[in-house]
């Protein structure tokens, strides 16, 4: 009873427009109060944030949001994109390609989905507008090509799942690899259906010279260049995937440098819009932290796996059943504290269906990107609203045929685990 | 006086969101150095772990937090709000910050006092470098401090314009 | 049941310390009390991390916490005396003196447990760590220890490393094994038993066997409040499930140990024993770490060189 009520008001605050971190902190102390006592309360709050923050491996967070923000400040991003339109501008919705492919590629050296949204939002979107593609379908575009950033290793979810299941976080980053591609070839494949179904809203645009094309080509080297140092870095062995983070974002302060961009107030800039941003998340870990001890205590989650797990069902059914609460989760919930929240709880339950752990979390993360597209919170969306100065149900209405798409990518995943497993094992 | 207060609280949110950027600076140059030192030399900083986990991580989430609330980056749920009367939206605001204000004085309150009795006991860790983690128990009021009194002036004056979170 | 007690830990729900200690308890005091006890399990820092169950168990969320003086250090450094290097041989050894020093009435008890409000159920010494090595890493001998990279825990376990010309480097246990495999790190120290729970066993291909680098001692530990509450036949079934408890953990984690030893020397790691002298310069090596750990508490006024006597002598008890 405790427990609807708690999770009724949470709810509640989220929709009155509290900051979801605070939101679950109030909600989770409030449960706590009534469950377990003002000691017990009081001792939470006075422990949860400088416990959660006082982490060493959470450091990929700020390093990875740090590198992503350096990648946007060098105009990395912008060379990024610009190549790829060159390359394919010239076929009817051919930026919309090349949207997905920059997203692609962006996603590769950006853990972070918002970051690259923003990126992509910052670049794609006027060039979409002045060729004239519909807002719509741009928009939508753009905030699901974001996603991939959280799917292509370097990914912050990832490495928050695999510290919280406490699986291989280099599985988890390289299973993600070709399901990240596969995303990419459904977006692109959403592209042209809609083209298809309705040719008006992408024109074809210009086509370039070889020359340029060759010109083009080399505004990818230094994306590449990032690309290798992180990825290699933890190949060889010469760091942890956490420590490559850092070293990321170290190799992008030099690349900023390198091309003329490091400026004072540049680095002033990027710094405190990644403070800012890695704040945001910490803090939504802490309010997941605190309301997530309030759920245990009433046992809420436990039964409903064990609920769960106990139907007499075929394992994929009950997969199917937990992507289903995963999916609603995500439109009202933070991907991150959603994370947070339920994978100590359902591992557990995947593994004793005999499913494989890091299969099942590359599988959480692509749902996680549904969630940042679907409303009511789909933190894309709000991004690139921001940034395009579109309402906010156009985009939704815009995503809705990629969401469709990616629902396809989560059941092929499914029936052939194959698809995230297999480049992992050919690593050991 | 409100005004006054609202200045001096912005000026004192930058100047701690400036240290959370040495932090968060700092973190990338000492694991740098720390990665090249151990592939390299072999002789890897004994301390970055402790530094960072303990001094560097504390600091860039306390020092940014207000700033961030002020800078409206704290993400939230905005697609009802934004479709909220004038003063429907003032009276969420009031609720919003009203509980936030409640929230972070209790982590500001237990915090002081945290540090306060690890001061006065002088408490170290047991790592070869005894690192005094009373010093780390303080960032925490030091942060929290200021983001009480932002929600308690946006509670008294809720914000004139609705904005999106970046 | 007329008590439901709230036990809560860091550990992954099936961790052998949970199956050989925690199971094992539950079952003991749910059939001395004759039902009128009931457990809620809360494993996997459901309650909180591992640094924070101290607190946790303080202030009642749960009622008997997973407490390990280790990660409280600024809080009970005293009680991380189990866990210098050298000091015994066997999981039972450990375990049996640092019960002797932790369960009520005792002189860590005295010092540590009893003025941070809690009472020692059961304790819990995992077998003595063990340098475990990839085959990269080629560790052969005792000088091999020289300029290898070896996980370890923080405090004596890296000065004992340091004092080898070996470079101790801090690591998240999930990065073990990947670091282990490509190369990051030589080796880390374990038991055997964490190294199979870890799937080290696929990369180690040397050891050391019958050394003490040092092992974690762990409490399960009550809130006073709540142990004061209790009717008189409930507190007799716990202190008598806990001293079993500690009894049974310790002799199945040394039966393990020594299956795990043999399995892995089967499957090709070499178990490298050092020589007489070399046996010397590592004890005298691991007798500094303790000074040195003693003398550092003692400057800053706590007894260390009472507890460390102490605890010598309950080892010595046992032999
Ligand atoms: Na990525
Ligand atoms: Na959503």
């Amino acid at each position: 009873m405790t427990s609807l009520a708690i999770i009724g008001l949470l709810f509640a605050l989220l929709a009155i427009g509290m900051p979801v971190g605070f939101a679950m902190a109030v909600a989770g102390a409030l449960g706590l109060l009534f469950t377990a006592g003002t000691a017990a309360t009081v001792g939470v709050l006075e422990t949860t944030a400088f416990s959660v923050t006082n982490s060493y491996e959470l450091i990929a967070i700020p390093m990875f949001i740090l590198m992503a923000e350096l990648v946007v400040a060098s105009g990395i991003a912008d060379g990024l994109f610009h190549a790829m339109s060159v390359w394919i501008g010239r076929v009817r919705g051919g930026l919309a390609v090349a949207t997905a492919l920059a997203g692609a590629g962006f996603g590769a050296i950006s853990g972070s989905s918002t970051a690259s949204a923003a990126a992509l939002s910052a670049t794609s979107i006027p060039a979409m507008t002045r060729a004239g593609y519909e807002p719509r379908f741009s928009c939508g575009v753009v905030a699901i090509s974001g996603t991939l950033a959280m799917l292509i290793p370097p990914s912050i979810a990832l490495v928050l799942y695999g510290i919280i299941a406490e699986v291989s976080i280099a599985d988890l980053l390289i299973g993600g690899v070709i399901p990240g591609l596969l995303v990419t070839f459904a977006i692109i494949a959403t592209v042209y259906a809609l083209i298809w179904h309705d040719p008006s809203i992408a024109p074809a645009g210009r086509s370039y010279s070889w020359s340029e094309k060759l010109v083009a080509l080399k505004q990818v080297g230094p994306m590449l260049l990032l690309l290798f140092l992180v990825t290699g870095v933890i190949y060889v062995g010469i760091a942890t995937p956490t420590e490559a983070a850092a070293l990321g974002a170290f190799g992008a302060l030099l690349l900023t440098a390198a091309v003329g961009k490091l400026t004072y107030p540049t680095l002033r800039h990027v710094l405190a819009r990644s403070a800012r941003a890695t704040c945001m998340i910490l803090m939504i870990v802490i309010g997941a932290h605190i309301f997530g001890f309030f759920l245990t205590l009433t046992q809420v989650t436990q039964m409903t796996v064990t609920f769960i797990t106990s139907l007499d069902v075929s394992p994929y059914v009950v997969m199917a059943m937990i992507i289903l609460v995963y999916i609603i989760l995500g439109c009202f919930m933070d991907q991150l504290a959603i994370l947070i929240l339920t994978v100590p709880i359902v591992v557990p339950a995947i593994k004793a269906l005999g499913f494989d752990p890091v299969w099942f979390g590359v599988i959480v993360v692509v749902t996680a990107e549904v969630g940042m597209v679907t409303p009511p919170l789909g933190l894309n969306v709000f991004v690139v609203s921001r940034y395009s100065g579109r309402p906010l149900e156009e985009i939704f209405a815009g995503i809705a045929p990629h969401v469709v798409a990616h629902l396809l990518v989560i059941a092929a995943l499914i029936a052939w685990p194959g698809l995230v497993l297999w480049l992992p094992s050919t690593m050991n | 006086m409100i005004r006054r207060i609202s200045l001096a609280l912005a000026r004192y949110e930058q100047a701690l969101l400036a240290l959370g950027a040495v932090c968060l600076f700092a973190m990338m140059v000492i694991v740098f150095v720390d990665v090249a030192m151990r592939y390299l030399f072999n002789s890897p900083l004994g301390f970055s772990y402790d530094l960072i986990s303990l001094y560097l991580m504390v600091g860039v989430f306390f020092f940014a937090l207000s700033d961030t609330l002020r800078h409206d980056e704290h993400v939230r749920v905005d697609i009802l709000y934004l479709r909220m009367s004038d003063g429907l939206r003032r009276l969420c605001d009031r609720i919003s910050y009203g509980l936030s204000a409640v929230l972070f004085a209790v982590i500001l309150w237990t915090g002081l006092l945290r540090a306060i009795a690890s001061t006065a006991q002088g408490e170290v860790m047991a790592t070869l470098i005894p690192w005094p983690i009373w010093v780390a128990y303080w960032i925490v009021p030091i942060g929290t401090a200021p983001i009480v009194l932002l929600c308690l002036l946006r509670f008294i004056h809720p914000p004139a314009k609705a904005q999106h979170p970046a | 049941a007329d008590v439901t007690l709230k036990l809560a830990d860091s550990l992954p729900a099936g961790h052998s310390i949970t199956k050989n200690a925690t199971h094992f308890f539950f079952d003991r005091v749910k059939t001395l009390a004759g039902g009128k006890v009931e457990f809620q399990h809360f494993p996997a820092e459901q309650l909180g991390k591992a640094k924070d169950l101290l607190s946790v168990t303080q202030t009642g969320l749960a009622d008997i916490g997973y407490i390990v003086p280790s990660y409280v250090s600024e809080k009970m450094p005293l009680g991380a005396v189990a866990e210098l290097p050298g000091g015994f041989a066997s999981s039972c050894e450990g375990a049996k003196a640092f019960w002797s020093l932790a369960k009520p009435g005792g002189l860590l008890d005295t010092l540590e447990f009893k003025p941070n409000g809690v009472r020692v159920l059961y304790v819990v010494a995992l077998s003595p760590y063990q340098a475990v090595f990839s085959e990269k890493a080629g560790f052969k001998s005792f000088d091999d220890f020289k300029g290898r990279k070896i996980r370890s825990n923080p405090g004596p376990m890296e000065l004992g490393l340091r004092n080898l010309g070996a470079v101790p480097i801090r690591m998240t246990p999930p990065e073990i094994f990947d670091a282990m495999t490509k190369g990051t790190i030589d080796g880390a120290l374990l038991p055997f038993t964490s190294t199979v729970s870890y799937s080290l066993d696929k990369v180690v291909k040397s050891s050391t066997i019958g050394q003490n680098f040092g092992t974690v001692g762990i409490t399960y530990s009550i809130n006073l409040n709540k142990w004061n509450a209790l009717p008189k036949d409930v507190q007799d079934a716990l202190t008598k499930a806990g001293d079993e408890t500690v009894s049974h953990a310790c002799a199945r984690f040394d039966t393990e140990e020594g299956e795990l030893a043999k399995k892995l020397q089967s499957e090709g790691v070499l178990m490298v024993k050092f020589t007489p002298e070399q046996e010397k310069i590592l004890a005298n090596n691991f007798d500094e770490v303790s000074k040195d750990w003693a003398a550092n508490l003692q400057k800053r006024g706590k007894p260390a060189d009472k507890v460390l006597e102490a605890f010598r002598a309950a080892i010595a008890a046992q032999r």
